[in-house]
């Protein structure tokens, strides 16, 4: 069973921003969302969640589960986040309140959809910590935002997503803002965490170098428009649409300048 | 021969601990220099120290031979830059025409500047016919082009950036970095470039120093640095950039 099913998506605002899109992921599925900015990739990602900023409106379909999301109710839409779909940005930061300790944030959460109070929540926290490869855990959920990296701030973000057990993982550029070393390490363990739980992962990047370490089956949108989809290796070998080959041919040009010999 | 020198250079900001030390990096003229590393190892600093913005704490930084910081005209004149956002670095208010004209007039560089700045916006292909138009009317990528243009249209020797092209979509980074390998070619001039993009740095930069922790672990040839890197910090940073699979 598909955990999103999108279909025939469109998005407004003064103008078509995303275009009759149309894609499904199924339970332990990935799928990449390739394209540049302006593309509409984060739009999508919006829709999907129901977040969709004042000015724009979504039509079409977008099913999360058995729930539609297009023309649903906030009320419907909290039961559906966190559960049905969670999110991880590119900026841990706008994820995370300034003014809380780590620990506090992690267990809102595991609350409200584990149900664990006192000595039982503080030790969901930190298994949460864990389960993210965070190294010391209890200093990490006494500190505050700014008193962590980059790397570990997305790592908690990650930690909050997957506290609500969700269905579907969403994750916008999760490692565009940060060190490349530690982009491959938060690449590896969602690549672990997306096995290990079954979920279902949609990944929204712009670069297909990274796609390829998660996913397997992509689509490219260019200016709002789904203009191929397929199998990321098949794409890689004979793109089709004249969008895709300038993608791939670009990203191949600067991967070919790493080759030593 | 020798052009731009950090010798045995020192920082740190008072009270704190040290941002660089005993980092010497030597820029020949006609050998582009890449400073690699990650967020807070003092690449930053270190171009910084190289434009003469900031004195380091101990050590020198040497232009032709002599002391940056008092080293004036000659020295602005030689050595331009190019940030890594184009939106931040261009005046809002004004005209392209104005902007690109800057370098000539702050250096009060006589000649006729229209035909300076019509050769600089050429070179870094625009059309002549975007002086008259304002910033928020491009591009990322013709924003950066423009900046280029500012930093070339006094014809300097050498060119430091700071993360040039991380800012823009991968085609557009494309076009940019052969815009640069360009004008490294036509016109003689040198990078020293801060980037975090090994791809990048390989394809614009002959040498490359490694910073880790505001220490240089290691410099050299760009394809022994980074084709057999001797240092483990280097041999993680190459193992971790992501590559295409292999078709």
């Amino acid at each position: 069973m598909s955990v999103l099913s999108v279909s025939g998506l469109t998005v407004r605002g003064d103008t078509v921003l995303v275009d009759d899109v149309s894609f499904a992921v199924d339970a332990g599925d990935r799928l990449g969302l390739i394209g540049e900015s302006g593309s509409g990739k984060s739009l999508t990602a919006l829709a999907v969640m129901g977040l969709l900023p004042a000015g724009l409106a979504a039509s079409g379909s977008v099913r999360l589960g058995d729930v539609e999301v297009v023309g649903a109710s906030d009320r419907e839409l909290t039961r559906v986040r966190g559960r049905a779909a969670a999110i991880v940005f590119q900026e841990p930061l706008t994820a995370l309140d300034p003014l809380m300790r780590i620990g506090a944030q992690v267990a809102e959460p595991l609350r409200r959809f584990g149900a664990e109070r006192g000595r039982a929540l503080r030790a969901a926290v930190l298994d949460a910590l864990r389960e993210v490869r965070l190294a010391e855990p209890e200093r990490i959920a006494r500190a505050y935002p700014h008193q962590i990296s980059g790397g570990q701030r997305q790592r908690v973000a990650i930690a909050m997503a997957l506290a609500c057990r969700p269905a579907l993982l969403i994750a916008d550029e999760p490692t565009t803002a940060l060190d490349v070393t530690v982009q491959a390490d938060v690449l590896t363990l969602l690549d672990g965490l997306v096995r290990d739980r079954g979920m279902g992962l949609l990944f929204i990047s712009h670069d297909l170098a990274v796609v390829s370490r998660v996913t397997d089956r992509v689509v490219v949108l260019e200016r709002g428009v789904a203009v191929e989809a397929g199998v990321l290796a098949d794409l890689l070998r004979a793109p089709q649409h004249p969008y895709t080959r300038s993608l791939v041919a670009a990203a191949r040009k600067l991967d070919t300048a790493l080759e030593w010999s | 021969m020798t052009v731009l020198e950090a010798r045995d250079v020192g920082f740190a900001y008072r009270g704190s601990a040290p941002v660089l030390t005993d980092v010497s990096v030597a820029v020949t003229e006609g050998r582009s220099v890449a400073l690699v590393g990650e967020s807070g190892a003092g690449k930053t600093t270190l171009l910084r120290l190289l434009l003469g913005l900031a004195r380091p704490t101990s050590g020198a930084v040497l232009f032709d031979g002599a002391d940056v910081r008092s080293a004036g005209q000659a020295f602005r004149r030689s050595v331009q830059t190019v940030f890594q956002d184009p939106y931040s670095s261009l005046d809002p208010r004004q005209r392209i025409g104005r902007i690109v004209a800057e370098p000539l007039r702050s250096l009060r560089i006589p000649g006729d500047r229209g035909a300076a700045v019509a050769a600089a916006l050429d070179a870094v292909g625009l059309p002549a016919d975007v002086v008259d138009r304002y910033p928020h009317e491009f591009s990322g990528g013709q924003r950066q082009r423009i900046a280029i243009a500012r930093a070339i249209v006094c014809r300097p020797r050498v060119l430091l950036a700071d993360e040039p092209v991380s800012a823009l979509d991968v085609s557009t980074r494309v076009r940019i970095v052969d815009l640069l390998a360009e004008l490294r070619e036509t016109r003689g001039l040198t990078l020293v470039m801060v980037s975090h993009d090994l791809a990048v740095v390989a394809t614009l930069c002959s040498q490359t120093a490694v910073l880790e922790g505001g220490r240089i672990v290691e410099q050299g040839d760009t394809a022994s640095v980074l084709g057999a890197p001797g240092h483990a910090y280097t041999r993680r940073l190459v193992a971790s950039v992501p590559r295409l699979p292999a078709v």
